[in-house]
């Protein structure tokens, strides 16, 4: 019987793992630039049938759309629609995740009460509401609100409050001349109010007895923000300052912008290279890397190189940076005329007649909330608020049960005991997930094109629906979601590192 | 010094029952317990209340059209569907009823319930129908049987607990048993209750009594009566033929049954090119089984996975030659056959006389989908397709999730592979696909997928908007399984290196079926998400449930005048996304406890 003896040799290549991992991968490569290339060739021809060819031309041309709702209502430019449509993605999403935390948080203790209808109620709140599609549900809430008063000329008139077909209206308090003087007051109170805050949270600590922080810098606030309702003017220094920035950066010769970046890009990679070397690094010398060690090096390298390459050969990037910094500035320095306006408008609803056929309308003055924005926004809230429900009312069973043994037997009262013992330690182990429904509540606010609501998918259907540039639009439609994703879950995994529990 | 071992008795067959409390007990104990409980009480009271009263309000209210939903029953559930076409759907519903009911005997599905449980159930239930009865704005007639049918089912229930005693602490209950007698209520319910049905010959807003479902209730009794009786065909089946054997042919049946139900049994295909295809058929299966037979003998060794390689390469040239799909398919199939051969055919003969069969049962699986998908419908509609309504929205949910399962795996394998190319790519596709929402991704398979093919290439949109849900969904099933694949300990993976196995043999059969156990409840909860996020479809313009009862239901005059029913036919849809969303998150729940996921 033979016996094999191990030696050393090298195997064969064909037999060499690490050849064959590579040659596999490369297969894999080659096989997906084959397909790629095909479906683009594909893809051109049928492009260059229908008559189209894509480009970032209608970005500057003015679209033929109006938008419903948002900061610009006849927007001038494909890029200005766009624009209009993404801030009302966020208004939709910001008040959105305000909302359904605080609701999510509620119901979710109230699933866990011992109060038995409590309980019940929010068990059926969350057993309905998680197992009903969101569009359905987003499309009721419209049909709901159809319930509602009609207008018709009748109607016109101004009143406090207006709940009609046509949506709701209610007074509000609007940014006006002198707002910009004011917010620089506002700040400046924010810093005073931090400050007061930590420093009478350091004397509590150090001496004992109440400071009562938190009343103080709310004082102080309050002070600064009314000492300047009444003297803003005086800000308006900002105003030629800020135009001195403006033209600086417009007169930055774009070359130097470039070279800026490409430095930078290439810094970052060298940088990252290193560090990932340090770390590499043993008291017994640089450890040995593997082969998936060099692919990261070289391939991050390679990023870096081309991220340089693009700022070098795309001036365009600079460009646009550079004008967008300077139209940032120009438009700060244009807000601080030195008058005394008020800083903000009060405005009450009213029903005028409007347009063409004089048709009765929400005034536009007061805050308008359309039917399309008030089904999304409720469908997507009560819907987020019962998933962070159901995880709030996991992270509260998570926490160790003597923790409230403790709490308990301290003789804190049971809101004492949820107030500062469990919840926060909750929060800890409730963050990860909740900020997941966060990006979900993110996304789903592109169910909003069922509504009509225009956000940014609405606006970017209607552009390519008058001029096919279908491929554009998509891949704005991804660059959007895609940082915005990136955005909230870099924020979440701030506060997420910030309350990581330190163990010794 | 060894310690002394107390040896306890068990506390709980000791501890004596507790006395059984009062209700004013448990009122106290659990409504008002405190001031603050007390005033939550009332509040809680007053919004149950309120809302009870507002939603029998509504649906009560005169101006309510109901008989929209009564009447478009048909349309709801397959839309288009020609009426002398619909045996077609009941044999498959009958095959899919068979089915279950043989894998509930196979399976050893259902627990025992307490008959004490059960009873409380009964009367509770009784206790809410009195409840709903009294708060709501019923009639008198109405309130006056709502009180009767709550008064029977709390003395029933209470009853049956006080009667059986003592005895029912030992007595149980078969939970298939309660599931049947429910089941048997609903289908009763087609043949009694009676709703207002809009009168052909009558005037607008006319309309006359007749039964819920009168051409429905036959059906549905077979199908309720076919079920039991295939459970205990599945019962004496479980006792002549080995279990696991049992299991292993419903596993296939189970997959086989939706390209079979829906691609040709609801189509009712006519074959095209059936000479062909046959003949490159068997041309495959004769030519590849010697070859497979060939490279996976062990004497074969460097030289097996070298020609295997070969293959492969030929079959990716044939994509860029022009070739008939099947033939490229086939290719594909025959090279992937002969690279796992040595893996999964190595060694004794009788593995390899079953590899070969296998591959044989592949090519014929291969070819039967091919000619279903060149088939042309016989079923004709007025549709692109012939699907729609609610049989559409399962269609897209299961099609979906069966695509998007291997996509699922192999993103989960290749995220976590320590190949860095493999890894890099199924990070970004992951990551892309999951930063963007499901819409946008539905409006690209409307418009920006068709761009990529040549003009004379049409699929439908219920296939294309199938294959961009399964992209989708095969994202979020990557990351699930992922966490399995995590969760293993390292041990496993170092035990079977120990062994000797390969990379492929070390996944296949050692950390893939754990992680896939880990996350059965995951898997689940993607497939309700799926269920659920089908509904997206009425935007892109594919006739689903919603998009019937959102824009055809309210705006029928013809022959009846249901314009404004929008509330009651959505609230409708709403009511049947949530059964069955409902039922999948029960059967997760028992699942979790079943697998004991997160218990160790």
């Amino acid at each position: 019987m033979a016996v094999t003896v191990a030696t050393h040799e090298r195997p064969p290549f064909w037999r060499n793992a690490t050849v064959l991992k590579w040659a596999a991968q490369l297969v894999l490569v080659a096989f997906l630039a084959i397909v790629i290339l095909t479906l683009r060739a594909q893809a051109a021809t049928n492009i260059e049938d229908r008559g189209i060819t894509f480009g970032t031309k209608w970005l500057d041309d003015p679209p033929l759309i109006s938008i419903r709702e948002g900061i610009d209502l006849q927007p001038d430019s494909g890029a200005r629609a766009l624009y209009a449509g993404i801030v009302n993605t966020l208004r939709v999403s910001i008040s959105g995740i305000l909302a359904a935390t605080i609701l999510g948080t509620i119901i979710g203790v109230a699933r866990l009460s011992h109060n038995w209808i409590v309980n019940k109620i929010a068990t059926v709140y969350i057993e309905t509401i998680r197992n009903i599609p969101l569009l359905v549900q987003i499309l009721f809430w419209l049909a709901v609100i159809q319930i509602f008063p009609a207008l018709d000329e009748d109607s016109v008139g101004e009143s406090l409050f207006l709940v009609t077909a046509k949506g709701v209206s209610i007074p509000w308090l609007f940014p006006a001349g002198g707002f910009y003087q004011w917010l620089v007051f506002l700040i400046i109170g924010a810093v005073v109010a931090g400050f007061v805050y930590f420093r009478l949270s350091r004397l509590k600590e150090e001496r004992g007895g109440e400071t009562y922080a938190f009343w103080w810098s709310v004082v102080a606030f309050v002070a600064i923000a009314v000492i300047g309702w009444f003297i803003h003017p005086v800000m308006a220094f900002w105003g030629p300052i800020f135009d001195g920035i403006s033209s600086f950066f417009g007169a930055i010769p774009r070359v130097l912008v470039q070279i800026l970046l490409a430095a930078v890009a290439v810094l970052a990679g060298t940088l990252w290279i290193r560090r990932f070397l340090e770390s590499m690094r043993t008291p017994a010398g640089l450890a040995k890397l593997t082969d998936d060690d060099w692919f990261r090096m070289i391939f991050v390298g390679l990023m870096a190189l081309i991220g340089a390459a693009l700022f070098v050969f795309l001036p365009g990037i600079s460009q646009t940076i550079l004008n967008m910094v300077e139209a940032f500035f120009n438009f700060l320095g244009a807000k601080f005329s030195g008058e005394s306006v008020a800083p903000l408008t009060y405005t009450t609803p009213a029903v005028e007649l409007r347009g063409t056929g004089g048709f009765a309308q929400l005034s536009d003055q007061a805050l308008v909330i359309t039917p399309g924005f008030f089904a999304l926004w409720v469908g997507v809230t009560l819907y987020t608020a019962a998933f962070i429900a159901e995880i709030v009312r996991g992270g509260i069973l998570a926490v160790n049960k003597g923790q409230s043994e403790a709490g308990l037997a301290v003789g804190l009262t049971r809101a004492q005991l949820l107030r500062f013992v469990v919840l926060p330690q909750a929060f800890r182990i409730v963050l990860p997930p909740i900020g997941n429904q966060y990006l979900n509540l993110f996304k789903n606010t592109s169910l909003g094109i069922a509504v009509a609501f225009p956000d940014i998918v609405q606006v970017g259907q209607t552009i390519y629906n008058q001029t096919g540039q279908t491929f554009p639009v998509v891949i704005l439609w991804m660059a959007f979601f895609l940082t915005g994703s990136l955005v909230l879950s870099s924020i979440v995994n701030y506060f997420n590192r910030r309350l990581k529990l330190v163990e010794r | 010094m060894a310690e002394k071992k107390i040896i306890l008795p068990e506390i709980e067959e000791l501890a004596p029952e507790p006395p059984p409390k009062g209700p004013v007990v448990w009122m106290k104990d659990n409504l008002f317990y405190s001031v603050s409980s007390t005033i939550l009480t009332l509040l809680g009271l007053l919004i149950a209340v309120l809302f009870i009263r507002g939603m029998v309000g509504f649906i009560l209210a005169d101006e309510r059209k109901w008989e929209a939903i009564t009447t478009n029953m048909r349309l709801l559930m397959v839309q288009a569907y020609p009426q002398e076409a619909s045996w077609r759907l009941w044999l498959a519903l009958g095959i899919i009823f068979v089915l279950l009911g043989l894998s509930l005997a196979f399976w050893h599905a259902g627990g025992k319930a307490e008959p004490r449980k059960v009873g409380r159930a009964v009367a509770a239930a009784g206790g809410f129908v009195v409840f709903v009865v009294l708060v709501a704005p019923f009639e008198t007639n109405a309130r006056v049987f709502g009180l009767i049918i709550g008064g029977v089912l709390i003395v029933a229930g209470l009853g049956a607990v006080r009667l059986l005693g003592e005895r029912a602490k030992e007595a149980t209950v078969p939970v298939l048993l309660i599931a049947a007698i429910l089941a048997g209520v609903a289908v009763a319910a087609l043949w009694l209750i009676q709703v207002p049905v809009p009168d052909p010959e009558g005037g607008v807003g006319e309309s006359q009594l007749a039964g819920i479902a009168t051409t429905t209730s036959g059906p549905w009794t077979i199908l309720y009566l076919v079920t039991i009786a295939s459970y205990f065909l599945g019962l004496f089946l479980r006792r002549v033929i080995p279990e696991r054997a049992g299991r292993l042919a419903l596993v296939v049946l189970w997959t086989m049954a939706f390209p079979i139900i829906v691609l040709h049994l609801a189509r009712g295909v006519e074959f095209q090119n059936v000479g062909q295809y046959l003949t490159i058929g068997v041309a495959f299966a004769a030519v590849g089984s010697l070859i497979i037979w060939f490279l996976a003998d062990p004497a074969r060794g460097e030289l097996g996975r070298g020609l295997a390689g070969l293959l492969l390469v030929i079959a990716i040239a044939s994509w860029v030659v022009s070739a008939l799909i099947l033939i490229r398919l086939m290719l594909l199939l025959l090279a992937l056959f002969a690279l796992g051969g040595p893996t999964f055919a190595g060694g004794e003969r009788a593995t390899r006389i079953r590899y070969v069969g296998v591959w044989v049962g592949a090519v014929v699986i291969t070819v039967y989908m091919m000619l279903l998908a060149t088939g042309v419908s016989l079923v004709q509609t007025s549709n692109e397709t012939v699907f729609g309504g609610f049989f559409l929205t399962w269609i897209l949910a299961i099609g979906g999730i069966a695509l998007s399962f291997p996509m699922g795996v192999v993103l989960a394998l290749g995220r976590t592979s320590t190949m860095p190319i493999f890894r890099l790519l199924s990070t970004i596709y992951i990551e892309l696909v999951r930063g963007v929402p499901l819409i946008t991704w539905l409006l690209v398979s409307i418009v920006v997928f068709p761009i990529l093919f040549p003009l004379g290439v049409n699929f439908v949109a219920p296939a294309k908007v199938t294959l961009f849900i399964a992209f989708f969904s095969a994202a979020y099933l990557a990351e699930n399984v992922r966490g399995g694949l995590q969760a293993i300990s390292k041990g496993q993976t170092e035990a079977a290196n120990a062994l000797g196995m390969t990379t492929l043999q070390r996944t296949v059969f050692i950390t893939l079926p754990q992680a896939l156990r880990a996350v059965i409840p995951a898997l689940v909860g993607q497939v309700i998400a799926i269920f659920k996020d089908t509904s997206l479809v009425a935007i892109v313009g594919l006739f689903d449930i919603l998009k019937i009862g959102r824009d055809i239901i309210p705006t029928q005059t013809q022959p009846y005048n249901f314009l404004g029913s929008l509330r009651e036919s959505l609230l409708a849809v709403a009511v049947f996304y949530w059964i069955f969303t409902f039922i999948f998150s029960r059967i997760s729940l028992q699942l979790e406890e079943r697998l004991g996921v997160g218990k160790r």
